[in-house]
């Protein structure tokens, strides 16, 4: 009886069955982890296999006989010894990068870029609004509104390799920023009205008006 | 220190100018009586100021260290500030 060695709960075997090895298609392409400890070159462990998985496909770009093993790899290859060990649990990192095989682990999370920055600028515009006056607050959310179309390009290229986290904190800097220059406009806006129908009261501008006023000779 | 500051302090460029109000006038003065201790009195000059400086203490431990929910945390904060001082600018200018 011919054995299927690539899924072996295929097979009538009665040890198949007690065992109840799962289907997994990969099982075949997964070089065995070699020992730091035994051998100083790991390639020297896995000859035969890597030459299987050299020529198959399925391998793109990945291939271990150039590779040394450091020993993060190491300890991250023997906890997922479970494709393997039957104990297959599905992980639950959907917020990260999933990793078939024994690929090299690259489960860091990024900041998207300018994330700070828009939440910071979004907030310092009504900030700003009560501090110096109305003058520099719109310039502040237009800056920061400028900024976010790049920032979410950048996130949904890659959406596995950046935190959630950061794209909450564009949001919110959006929602700032809009609101922030809402009330700084509407200000302006009552401030030019007021200044044109009820003229101006204090000294400086006043000033100035009458002297131009008297120079016309009136 | 704080005498010499409620001597020269920084004037609003808006109220300088025109005779008008800005809605941050008053807050200068709130800083003040805040450094003397003086709570209901600068709530009285300027009452967005405490949720302002929340808000201000909020962000930079948001941008340190990832605190869960945080940009939902500022978003209601800036929300309320925002509420609140157009609400206190538009009150401090229909009592004139």
């Amino acid at each position: 009886m011919e054995q299927n060695i690539t899924n072996p709960s295929l097979n009538n075997d009665k040890s198949a069955e007690q065992q109840n090895i799962p289907y997994i298609p990969e099982i075949n392409n997964i070089p065995p982890i070699p020992n730091i400890e035994n051998s100083a070159n790991p390639s020297d462990t896995n000859q035969g296999i890597n030459q299987q998985a050299s020529q198959n496909s399925q391998t793109k770009g990945f291939d271990s006989t150039h590779l040394e093993y450091s020993k993060q790899q190491q300890q991250y290859a023997n906890q997922n010894l479970g494709y393997a060990n039957n104990n297959y649990n599905a992980p639950n990192n959907s917020s990260q990068q999933q990793n078939f095989g024994n690929y090299p682990p690259n489960n860091i999370l990024l900041n998207i870029p300018n994330s700070g920055g828009i939440l910071t600028l979004g907030i310092l515009s009504i900030v700003s609004l009560c501090c110096c006056g109305g003058l520099i607050a719109p310039i502040l959310s237009i800056i920061a509104l400028a900024m976010i179309p790049k920032a979410k390009k950048m996130y949904f290229q890659n959406p596995q390799s950046y935190k959630s986290s950061s794209l909450n904190n564009i949001k919110a800097g959006q929602i700032c920023a809009i609101i922030g220059l809402a009330i700084a406009v509407i200000f302006w806006i009552y401030l030019m009205f007021i200044m044109i129908f009820e003229g101006v009261t204090y000294n400086e501008v006043n000033e100035a008006i009458n002297e131009a006023w008297n120079q016309t000779g009136y | 220190m704080i005498e010499w500051w409620k001597n020269h302090m920084i004037p609003c460029p808006v109220h300088h100018l025109t005779g008008y109000e800005c809605p941050g006038c008053g807050m200068q003065r709130a800083i003040i009586e805040l450094l003397k201790g003086n709570l209901w009195e600068s709530i009285l000059y300027y009452p967005a100021l405490i949720p302002l400086i929340i808000m201000f203490i909020v962000l930079i431990l948001h941008l340190k260290f990832d605190i869960k929910n945080g940009a939902k945390i500022l978003k209601f904060v800036f929300i309320l500030n925002a509420i609140i001082v157009s609400l206190s600018y538009i009150l401090k200018i229909s009592q004139h």
